[in-house]
């Protein structure tokens, strides 16, 4: 196993699984894979705004994929997450039409070990479409949803941060907040099925 | 058909785990015979997860700005060494100076003209051509470093010439009595002069300037010293260096 910084693979897999010391675990994957991953970047026609924003596209996926189970260790963690930026960038060149030969000298350069991550492709537009449906609900849902249900706070914690009468009414509001996500994602199926792909990993 | 908006409490309740086995159990029967309940309940999945993903982006999002930091002056490394290197060159550069300083310093508080005297004066040894055949008292005197004897045979003799001033002058410094030393070395430029010759000179000049250091008259020395260190030719050029000159001059 490549061991990247203060944990080694095992561990740090570990730790993503659980949510334990997960910014310590971001600073070491960042630590260990950005200037690789940018250099890439930076050498195919990308700068360091795109390095950036790919890398933190492929660290958002690849802690959700270690989350789903559906990155075990096959490889390093290096390895995979130097393919998954390499995947990204080579759908951005295509996407903006920057580069018309690029899939050809990216196959040509590929890694034959490289694992196949095809199916778990970055779209930077993904980034967007969440962005844009969790703010479309306000700043108070946003909050509450994020507040529960990422930083698993209970509701007795998250009524101490905002103003309401109890927790019932926390607890109300946040029902609310989840039928108008429902609503958007009920009346635009394709966004549904888009987001399918990208948070469930299934088509 | 349009889903149910009015069971997303109980969906939410489901897959938030709040929900007794027994009624989470009859709510699968009803998901399971329900299409619009179970779109209902896939599209309240992928809400969970966008809010999840969102907090999960926000979180990286906060920690990406100080890594970049960081990245950025590990990626300035070459910089680094480069501005080290100097740093180290000057520090290296600045002891330097002040050891040499310092050495320079030393001198300059220790120097004297008595001081330079020592340092720099050597014996003057006979040569065997000169008069071996017939060597007066005083000569055989000086050879054997018997200085107060070759003085005394020295004040004995009537008519002195060249070489007898010159031995005298030498012992003369030998026994510590520079202003003798002096009268000496002027002695023989009278003769050479008077009586037009070149006899021990250049010898002459150099410890009558020795001379002068020893007697504490450094600016009487630099002038010959000065004359020796000009004159290529002059025997004792080479004994005078552009450093001895200065050092006259600090303690002039």
């Amino acid at each position: 196993m490549e061991i990247a910084g203060n944990y080694g693979d095992e561990e740090l897999l570990r730790n993503i699984k659980s949510g334990t010391n997960l910014d310590d675990v971001i600073r070491q994957l960042y630590r260990a894979n950005f200037l690789k991953t940018s250099i890439y970047i930076k050498q195919n026609s990308g700068n360091q705004e795109d390095a950036e924003d790919i890398f933190q596209e492929a660290i958002v996926n690849f802690i959700q994929l270690v989350q789903k189970d559906k990155f075990r260790g096959d490889c390093s963690t290096g390895t995979f997450i130097y393919t998954l930026v390499r995947h990204a960038w080579l759908n951005e060149l295509k996407k903006n039409k920057r580069a018309k030969f690029r899939e050809e000298k990216y196959e040509s350069g590929k890694n034959l070990s490289e694992p196949d991550v095809s199916k778990y492709m970055i779209d930077m537009e993904s980034k967007s479409l969440i962005a844009k449906l969790i703010e479309s609900l306000g700043e108070t849902c946003r909050k509450i949803l994020t507040a529960f249900y990422y930083d698993n706070l209970s509701m007795q914690e998250i009524l101490l941060n905002l103003d309401y009468e109890n927790e019932q009414v926390v607890r109300n509001k946040k029902y609310k907040c989840l039928q108008k996500l429902q609503e958007n994602l009920a009346s635009n199926p394709g966004l549904a099925k888009t987001l399918k792909s990208i948070l469930l990993y299934e088509t | 058909m349009k889903p149910d908006f009015t069971n997303t409490q109980l969906l939410t309740q489901y897959l938030d785990g709040e929900l007794t086995p027994e009624s989470a159990g009859q709510l699968q029967q009803r998901i399971n015979t329900d299409k619009d309940l179970e779109e209902e309940l896939e599209n309240l999945k992928i809400s969970l997860e966008a809010v999840k993903s969102f907090g999960l982006r926000g979180r990286v999002s906060a920690i990406h700005t100080g890594m970049m930091k960081e990245v950025q002056q590990q990626t300035l490394p070459k910089k680094g060494k480069i501005r080290n290197l100097t740093w180290y060159s000057l520090r290296i550069a600045a002891a330097v100076l002040i050891i040499a300083g310092s050495a320079i310093f030393y001198q300059y508080i220790t120097l004297s003209s008595t001081s330079l005297y020592e340092k720099n004066f050597s014996s003057y040894t006979l040569h065997e051509n000169r008069g071996a055949d017939n060597k007066s008292v005083l000569q055989a005197a000086y050879e054997s470093a018997n200085y107060t004897a070759a003085i005394n045979s020295f004040e004995k003799t009537p008519i002195k010439n060249t070489q007898d001033y010159f031995l005298a002058g030498n012992a003369y410094l030998y026994l510590d009595k520079p202003s003798d030393a002096i009268q000496c070395f002027l002695a023989i430029q009278q003769l050479n002069n008077q009586q037009q010759t070149h006899q021990y000179t250049d010898d002459a000049e150099y410890y009558l300037a020795m001379s002068y250091l020893k007697n504490n008259e450094p600016a009487k020395a630099l002038l010959l010293f000065e004359q020796i260190h000009t004159d290529k030719n002059h025997l004792y050029n080479s004994k005078v260096s552009s450093w001895f000159l200065q050092k006259i001059k600090w303690v002039k």
